[in-house]
């Protein structure tokens, strides 16, 4: 077992995890943040996407105890159902949501690119999103999602 | 009259006059805020406490004689609570869904690679893996086949007891020698497709709880509880009520978890809880999800066409070899449903087809978005492009000659009753400017040496629901409760479709109530009866009649107690914006909700089963000639690609997807189904490719088995949905779920062939088989 | 059986040295061990069972190996750099083979975690780093319980087996004369890290003429990327017309000897990193391939 402390939505937690615990496993199973979603484990389909000192990262590909002293955040920090986030009340209303299980990572992926371009372009949000799998098929979802909500930004 | 039927022909004139108040307006899904929001709701997310885990050891052979099963070994380990095989299924060992040729785990043989021989439950995951190799099975492997022709033959490999051939479907239609006779020019082609893989990004999963009183609950990923339920009922040979089955939210299904392996999963966690009274979860890992899961079957179709000169179809004969692979699944019923498409949306009056549904040691195929109809358009409409360069005509010039309007018969000689096809096929010509962007990029052509564009169109038509697939019925359970707010349950499910969010539509339509004040419960086999699969996109066409039939019953028990309080006739009262009022004086009226408390003061039930059954429909299975679809959706796709001719990179630039569905019910709903099942075939088109190496699958992960990303979407799907109303869909609804994933490999590989000057006739059209034409074409 | 990875990773054990020094004695002291570093490549190896362990040796938190400098020209890539730091640098960012290097990257968030060191240790095709910094003619600088090592990432690539247990430090390499003319292009498809073929150049001209040049590609034997020797003489010294870029990318299709898998036969792979090839060194001399509108 090692002891680690991280910050995952604003709170601290002080953790004995096992050496083979991913970020994801101690998401899920330990802290029961249920939005961080597997879809393959191997850093392919991106849904266990979350933000590590602000950036998004794979949780299937770091470490629980790389994760010490990091902070992290999830969609469950985002809003809740009376204050949605601007990007979830987006996604809401642009039909992005299909299956919604790539759902969690596509936000927090959307909520990145609005934080670091003022006006994204077709071609920025296609790139990011290159790392998010939706076999639904709602990337043009996404886009308007990104689109409309950089234009009430502005 | 009665007040009842009063009330009844009253909605159905708001039906006719088409006056909608909730149907065809942009609403949210009914569950798109739980998404949004991160909530736990998907079966992994519900595991708490104290489980164990099982999984199962699998086959590393095609096709192998089980000699010794000894799990000794593994018993030892600690931390491995049992391991169980064939011999240890309390019950029926018997998995299939439809078809009882698939035992849960195998008995004397395995018959593809990966079939489950044992099941390991122990208390850490780490520790299960562990033991999974510690089983030892001694295999005697057979020799293989892996091809449906090679299969046909007599001296090939038997893969069951029975011979491999399962299904031989036919069509005949006129005289089809007599119109290859008569014909000025005659096109033969072979068309082969691959495997591919549905690929929901939840893998299996089921969590099973044991309860005080011996019964067992399973949650689980999944299409179709019931069937789950029954089977899980039969192998572990408990009394019914000992297993309640209930669907989690569903992270994708399109097909697959109809099948064969949501059975499986929901099996061994069922068994394993049997065994250890312990709550257990079962979970497949993406590489056992993608080698045993249901794939969409490999198809070799011949096809050859006749034609006078100037382009009138005369004779059309179809072989098609569909590879299920080691069991049958939908096999059987998916060579039904390609057959009866196999000359495309068009008018024959000749017609011999053959289909074959052939078993090989492959993986099995079964249920995938679209059941057959992708891999039978795609030959169907490359044949008609194919046809139509060598009649020096422009495609759309030789489809426009011969598709099927009103009147027309099908290859079935089933008289075509609307005109949705030449609507569709219409628009996507105007909002495609086809002429012009054909002309455009042939001058294009002449001018770019290297990077080559081309348009390409596909149409369809696709028989809807079940028609020779099943009873094509629903029920719909709703009711009110005081508070005012409807609850609906059903055993049809939503696993992305949206289809759900349509049955709340209907209902908010006719209550004349907003969608908020709508629940949707999640389906429980203890709660709700059987309202058969939620597959063959018909949940919004038959399950939204039955959700209709149901609102319509409460409708009229509401109206009787507010004509009492309001001193009016029931059949005077509008039901709009959550209230209840006089049509011709709006201003005395009631709420909604005040009325509903009425009905509970004066014990007026409001608790209703709504149900709907389709009309049967007949074909001769000797000929195939009838009515072996109640309705049909129609369909047009224009796809425009660029190719590199040096690399074979291709890019689809944009797409004009056209489509008749009756009603739209739920416009946001169809635009996302439309654009994403136009990404998932343009995945089909142009890179999946589940490959088997004899019979051993090696693509079986997200970064070997390659879906579409944001990169290669088209930069632009226009959705255009056209209505020409139903005979059974609700309010006129056609099935749409899986119609979007039909054209995209036949329109891009006929936009490709515009631009680079050659069909090529087997899919995937990945860069190497692209390249390679451009060089054989020089 | 390989299908069967698991929804865990097996058993593991951990070890955080604090020091590039500490990793490399504790890599010594354990057989089955692995350095773990932006964890892209090693932790879904684990999960899949293709690669198994008993410890790791987790240098991801090795601050003094993460960092990018500029000396004069030339710049110093710390080990533990990620592709996204490596790719924002100022005086790298413009460089046109490290921005398509970005553009072509098939999952870009996986640039938060992937670093510089742990594409050099891979040093597969997958890498398209590892071409580029070929042509960028980088050096490698490696800690061994010796001490420290500083070899050319050609010898590197063609040595590494030989150098036993070791840790990379650094990586440096000088800014490339003319930029415009340092390229990367690259073809893939959906997610597949593994591309269908990549190919990178850096050319020097002097009046008119091929001073220096480098032509490395993803895939050059096998799954290994390497410098094709023979385009590059071929270059040398002569002034780059149409016709020659026809033959230099002729003779790249001989002189190379690609891994053929289920996304493109070894044939494929020659057309197409010759095709790459032609279509970059067109782009860069200006000459039209594509009379488009």
């Amino acid at each position: 077992m090692i002891n680690i402390s991280l910050r995952v939505n604003g709170r601290n937690y002080e953790l004995n995890i096992e050496g083979n615990e991913r970020l994801i496993d101690v998401l899920r199973d330990r802290l029961g943040f249920k939005s961080v979603k597997e879809g393959c484990g191997s850093g392919d389909c991106g849904l266990c996407i979350v933000l590590m000192n602000g950036k998004p990262v794979h949780s299937c590909m770091v470490m629980g105890f790389q994760a010490r002293e990091k902070e992290i955040t999830t969609v469950e920090h985002l809003g809740d159902e009376d204050n949605l986030h601007p990007i979830q009340k987006a996604f809401t209303d642009v039909g992005a949501v299909q299956c919604g299980y790539c759902i969690p990572a596509a936000i927090l992926v959307s909520k990145h690119i609005l934080e670091n371009h003022e006006n994204p372009t077709q071609n920025d949000i296609r790139w990011f999103l290159r790392s998010v799998l939706c076999r639904c098929g709602s990337y043009l979802r996404f886009e308007k999602a990104i689109y409309e909500v950089s234009q009430q930004v502005r | 009259m009665s007040g009842e039927e009063e009330i009844l022909r009253r909605f159905s004139a708001i039906e006719q006059a088409r006056e909608f108040y909730i149907v065809g307006k942009k609403v949210a899904r009914v569950d798109s805020l739980e998404a949004v929001l991160g909530k736990p709701i998907y079966t992994g997310d519900l595991v708490t406490g104290d489980y164990v885990f099982v999984r199962a050891v699998r086959s590393p052979y095609p096709h192998a004689k089980i000699k010794k099963i000894n799990p000794e070994k593994a018993l030892n380990m600690k931390e491995i609570l049992g391991v169980l095989t064939h011999a240890d299924i309390p019950g029926e060992n018997d998995a299939g869904s439809l078809i009882s040729d698939r035992p849960l785990l195998a008995v004397d043989k395995v018959r593809h690679y990966g079939e489950a021989v044992a099941l390991v439950i122990g208390s850490s995951i780490e520790s299960v893996d562990e033991a999974l190799a510690k089983v030892e099975v001694e295999y005697h492997p057979l020799p293989v086949v892996t091809n449906p022709i090679d299969a046909l033959k007599p001296d090939a490999p038997r893969v069951q007891e029975r011979g491999n051939l399962i299904t031989h479907f036919k069509i005949r239609k006129g005289d089809v020698e007599k119109g290859f006779e008569k014909a000025d020019i005659i096109v033969e082609n072979t068309y082969r497709t691959q495997f591919m893989d549905g690929m929901p990004l939840e893998t299996e999963v089921a969590y099973a709880i044991p309860e005080e009183n011996g019964r067992i609950t399973c949650i689980s990923s999944m299409q179709n509880p019931f069937d789950v339920y029954n089977k899980v009922v039969k192998i572990l040979g408990l009394p019914a009520e000992k297993i309640r089955v209930i669907q989690a939210a569903t992270g994708g299904g399109f097909g697959p978890k109809s099948d064969e392996t949501p059975i499986d999963v929901a099996a061994y966690a069922c068994l394993a809880a049997l065994k250890t009274r312990k709550p257990v979860l079962s979970v497949f890992t993406r590489e056992e999800s993608v080698t045993v899961q249901c794939k969409r079957h490999a198809f070799i179709i011949e096809n050859k066409t006749a034609a006078t000169e100037d382009g009138k179809l005369v004779a059309w004969k179809s072989t098609l070899y569909e590879d299920t692979g080691a069991y049958i699944s939908k096999g059987h019923l998916v060579i039904a449903r390609a057959t009866f498409h196999c000359t495309g949306p068009y008018e024959v009056p000749n017609v011999w087809a053959d289909g074959y549904c052939v078993l090989t040691n492959n993986t099995m195929a079964g249920s995938t978005r679209g059941f057959g109809a992708p891999q039978a358009h795609f030959a169907a409409e490359v044949q008609m492009d194919i046809l139509a360069k060598k009649l020096r005509m422009d495609p759309v010039e030789l489809r426009a000659k011969n598709i099927l309007i009103p009147g027309s018969l099908t290859a079935t000689s089933q008289k075509i009753d609307d005109s949705g096809l030449e609507v569709c096929f219409r628009k996507a010509v105007e909002e495609s400017a086809w002429h012009q962007r054909r002309r455009e990029y042939e001058e294009f052509n002449k001018r770019s040496m290297y990077v080559k564009r081309g348009i390409g169109i596909a149409l369809l038509y696709h028989g809807n629901t079940l028609g020779p697939e099943g009873e094509d019925f629903a029920n719909v359970h709703t009711r009110i409760e005081r508070d005012g707010t409807v609850i609906i349950q059903t055993g049809l499910t939503e696993y992305g479709t949206g289809a759900i969010t349509s049955l709340a539509i209907v209902t908010a339509e006719t209550l004349g109530i907003s969608l908020k004040n709508i629940r949707v419960e999640r389906p429980d086999t203890s709660a709700v009866t059987s309202a058969g699969p939620t597959v063959a996109s018909r949940t919004t066409v038959i399950g939204g009649q039955a959700a209709l039939d149901a609102a319509k019953q409460l409708r009229s028990r509401l109206a009787e107690v507010a004509a009492q309080v309001l001193e009016a006739k029931p059949e005077d009262l509008e039901f709009k914006d959550n209230r209840i009022y006089i049509r011709d004086s709006p201003e005395r009226g009631l709420d909604f909700k005040h009325v509903v408390e009425k009905c509970y003061e004066a014990g007026v039930g409001l608790e209703v089963e709504g149900y709907y059954i389709a009309p049967a429909t007949k074909w001769d299975p000797e000929t195939g000639q009838g009515e072996p679809y109640n309705q049909y959706t129609f369909g047009a796709l224009v796809s425009e690609v660029e190719v590199d001719i040096l690399t074979g990179m291709v890019k689809v630039l944009k797409m004009t997807a056209v489509y008749d569905a009756g009603k739209v019910i739920n416009p946001l709903g169809l635009l996302a189904v439309i654009e994403g099942g136009s990404i998932m075939g343009l995945g089909h088109a142009l890179t999946e490719e589940l490959i088997h190496e004899n019979g051993i699958v090696v693509t079986p992960n997200l970064h070997t088995y390659l879906i579409p990303t944001t990169a290669e979407t088209p930069l632009n799907i226009q959705s255009i949905a056209v209505e020409s109303p139903g005979r059974i869909g609700v309010f006129g609804a056609k099935a749409m779920g899986e119609i979007p994933v039909v054209l995209p490999m036949a329109s891009i590989t006929n936009a490709l062939a515009h631009a680079i000057g050659v069909h090529i006739n087997e899919t995937p059209l990945k860069p190497e088989r692209i390249l390679k034409a451009i060089q054989q074409n020089v | 059986m390989t299908i069967l990875g698991l929804v865990k990773l097996p058993k593991i054990r951990p070890i955080i040295p604090q020091t590039a020094e500490e990793a490399v004695t504790n890599i010594h002291e354990r057989t089955r061990a692995a350095y773990l570093a932006g964890g892209t490549y090693v932790v879904p190896m684990l999960k899949s069972r293709n690669l198994q362990l008993e410890s790791l040796v987790d240098i991801s938190g090795l601050d003094e190996l993460r960092y990018i400098k500029k000396n004069g020209e030339i710049i110093r890539v710390g080990a533990l750099t990620t592709h996204a730091e490596l790719i924002s640098y100022e005086a790298t960012s413009d460089i046109p083979a490290f921005r398509r290097f970005k553009e072509k990257y098939t999952s870009p968030i996986a640039m938060n975690l992937a670093t510089v060191g742990g594409s050099v240790a891979l040093s597969q095709a997958s890498e398209d780093l590892i071409p580029i910094l070929l042509t960028l003619n980088a050096n490698v600088t490696i800690l061994t319980r010796g001490g420290r090592e500083t070899v050319n990432l050609c010898n590197y690539l063609e040595k590494k087996e030989t150098y036993g247990k070791f840790l990379i430090e650094e990586i440096y390499f000088k800014l490339p004369k003319a930029p415009a003319l340092c390229e990367f292009e690259k073809i893939s498809l959906s997610i597949s890290r593994i591309p269908l073929a990549g190919v990178a150049v850096n050319l020097e001209t002097e009046g008119g003429k091929v001073k220096e040049c480098r032509i490395a590609v993803n895939f050059c034997n096998g799954f290994k990327p390497g410098r094709v020797a023979a385009v590059e003489q071929k270059l040398k010294g002569i002034k780059i017309t149409e016709d020659v870029i026809d033959e230099v990318s002729q003779l790249l299709k001989e002189h190379i000897n690609p891994a053929g898998d289920f996304l493109a036969s070894a044939w494929y792979r020659k057309e197409a990193s010759a095709a790459l090839l032609k279509k970059m060194l067109n782009r860069m001399f200006g000459f039209q391939m594509e009379k488009g509108e």
